[in-house]
């Protein structure tokens, strides 16, 4: 006679059937269970909540970066030959000079528009208000590149820009500091560094790029800021800082970018080895650098939430090496009437699964409410983390089998006859 | 049906090694009706234990139809108390938290039936024991006398060949306990080998023959095997 093929067939009990009974053994300590299922609820919650803030936080700064115009191309002044191995950075030498924009607009075919930018922080005065801002000289091309429309009033044009005419067209966050509305600044005389300017404008509101503010500053025609107020005149004209250059459509940006390349290195008359003293930035890098610091910022939130979860998976352990205690004799008795290590084993993987799925679907609920929530306070659109609900309840049923593990596999090792005599 | 071959069994207590059993020969035939009587730290319950392939011998054979138990791997030792053998014990050892019913399929879970067949073979066993009316309460409402009742009905579900119980009277009152030794006499006329282990005398002139065991060796048997006699007619 075999000993083999006394059983039926292997597998004993179904899967259902035993996921019935972990079910019913954890209602038979429902306090417990659900303190334990706490855990590994709030680290799934908190890991796609986390993740959903740091998608809409990204999604947010992208949106604010488009809105600094489309498909820009920023030409900064470059580095300064000093001469050391200090290099002092971007802008700090005024190597460009207005001419360098009229040229980039003239030869440039894959350019649609050219606003050459000299800026200072200074103050501005109303009265008896005053505040502190950025004052930009620029042209009229400025509102095409920049996609910056005025709210009220208009912008200054070609023929004041010619005539280095005193205006001023105000950003809304000066606006309001100067305790003035969109409309009441119209035609009010503000004084720059001593200058008198009529606010022939007020500029739409555009919010914040995460590094700075876009409304706190006053446009002043190019001219009108190299003579009165920085008085940057070299002799190759007025130098300015920046160069915003709106390319014709975003497949055009490359060329765009390599024509400006060549026409600034031959105006400069830059051959190797020297260095070009100018950088080209264009907003794809601006949108990468700030998608990078995101990702850095969603992973830190979402590392730290699972870090959550990874203690709730050591709470199930805790618990279920308390249930293995607990029922030792339960298990000698099963042992005792034909249960194999393998049942006993599967038993107790089954009911820590059991729990820690159970919590990852309430975290998982948990986590989408709290998404819409966070969602709805901000504005935001980004939605809810769909992966990130996958992955957890992915993750959960892996902390289930890899928490549970090792108290299973210590209730299936437990002597028949020794758990059978304990109480 | 049943060979000990110089069966000893020591407990390792920190360093020392306690001796329970030293060197047991005992041979037990199909459908005989045996009872261990002895005093408490003879050495019985152990006995029982490694017959009930729940302890491994520390040295000697336990030969289960001509198969060395001692051999076997814990699965195989686990299948025979599965299916073959049906153990009772002193303390019932019902799952408290199933009901009667679930406690009598629970071995059918494990020998992998089906539920529909461990339902009616569950329901079948738990009339015979005369419980029909008690299937679904728990062992707490249960009297003793029932629970023991549930008890072996469990035992027996799987129709093994050999019924072993462990003091299957020491926790029940005099009565109840006759009722439960009627049954079990009740089984062992309809074939089934019956060892049980006791200390009360009254019990024990229920089998029809009786092994005494005193420091762990068999110091008195009723009917002892001698292998050219023919075994007793059933």
């Amino acid at each position: 006679m075999s000993w083999i093929g006394l059983r039926h067939e292997r597998g004993g009990a179904d899967l259902a059937e035993t996921i019935v009974l972990a079910w019913s053994s954890l209602l038979a300590n429902r306090m417990r269970s659900a303190l334990t299922m706490l855990g590994v609820i709030i680290g799934i919650g908190a890991v796609i909540s986390m993740v959903t803030i740091g998608r809409g936080a990204q999604l947010q700064t992208e949106n604010q970066l488009k809105s600094l115009g489309s498909n820009l191309i920023f030409v900064q002044s470059g580095v300064a030959a000093g001469g050391g191995p200090a290099s002092r950075g971007a802008g700090s030498a005024t190597t460009l000079i207005w001419e360098d924009a009229k040229a980039i607009a003239a030869s440039i075919a894959a350019v649609a528009d050219v606003a050459p930018n000299l800026s200072q922080r200074t103050q501005v005065v109303l009265a008896d208000r005053n505040t502190n801002t950025t004052v930009v000289g620029s042209t009229p091309a400025f509102v095409a590149v920049r996609d910056f429309l005025p709210l009220s009033g208009r912008f200054f044009n070609e023929a004041e820009l010619d005539q280095s005419a005193r205006v001023a067209v105000l950003g809304q966050t000066v606006v309001d500091s100067l305790g003035l509305t969109a409309s009441s600044a119209l035609d009010r005389t503000i004084r720059i560094r001593g200058e008198t300017f009529t606010v022939i404008g007020t500029l739409e509101f555009k919010g914040s790029t995460g590094f700075r503010d876009q409304d706190d500053q006053v446009l002043i025609p190019l001219t009108t800021m190299a003579s009165r107020i920085v008085g940057v005149n070299t002799t190759a004209g007025v130098s300015v800082e920046s160069i915003a250059v709106s390319a014709r459509s975003a497949a055009s940006m490359e060329a765009a970018d390599y024509q400006i390349t060549n026409l600034l290195r031959l105006r400069h008359r830059i051959v190797p080895p020297r260095q070009d003293d100018f950088v080209i930035r264009n907003q794809a890098d601006l949108v990468n650098a700030s998608n990078a610091v995101a990702n850095v910022f969603t992973a830190l939130l979402g590392g730290s939430a699972a870090i959550s979860l990874l203690v709730g998976g050591i709470g199930i352990m805790n618990i279920m090496l308390v249930s293995v205690t607990e029922r030792t004799r339960e298990i000698g008795i099963r042992r005792a009437i034909g249960a194999r290590c393998s049942d006993i084993l599967r038993q107790f993987l089954i009911e820590s699964t059991v729990l820690s799925l159970a919590g990852g679907l309430l975290g998982v609920l948990l986590g989408v409410v709290a998404s819409l929530a966070i969602n709805a306070a901000f504005g935001w659109s980004a939605g809810i983390a769909l992966d990130a609900v996958g992955w957890s309840l992915a993750f959960s049923l892996v902390i289930g089998v890899f928490f549970g593990a090792y108290p299973a596999n210590k209730a299936a090792q437990l002597d028949p006859m020794t758990a059978l005599r304990s109480d | 049906m049943l060979q000990l071959r110089r069966i000893t069994k020591a407990y390792r207590m920190g360093e020392v090694a306690v001796p329970i059993l030293h060197g047991i020969d005992l041979t037990i035939l199909r459908g005989e009706y045996t009872a261990i009587v002895g005093t408490s730290g003879s050495g019985k319950s152990t006995l029982m234990n490694i017959l009930g392939c729940l302890e491994q011998p520390s040295s000697g054979h336990y030969y289960f139809d001509a198969r060395d138990i001692t051999l076997l791997s814990d699965n195989e030792r686990t299948d025979i108390r599965n299916v073959r053998i049906g153990f009772v014990f002193q303390q019932f050892n019902l799952l408290p938290r199933l009901t009667a019913l679930q406690n009598v399929m629970l071995p059918m879970v494990y020998a992998g039936y089906d539920r529909a067949e461990r339902r009616e073979r569950a329901m079948a066993m738990l009339e015979q024991v005369g419980l029909a009316d008690r299937m679904a309460n728990r062992p707490n409402q249960l009297s003793g006398g029932q629970q023991q009742r549930v008890a072996i009905a469990r035992a027996l579900v799987n129709q093994p060949e050999l019924l072993l119980a462990d003091e299957p009277t020491g926790a029940l009152d005099s009565r109840t306990g006759e009722d439960v030794i009627e049954l079990i006499s009740e089984l062992h006329a309809g074939g089934l080998t019956v060892v049980l282990v006791t200390h009360d005398p009254s019990v024990a002139h229920h089998s029809g023959r009786i092994i005494r065991i005193q420091d762990g060796q068999i110091c008195g048997d009723s009917q002892p095997w001698v292998p050219d006699k023919p075994p007793p007619s059933r």
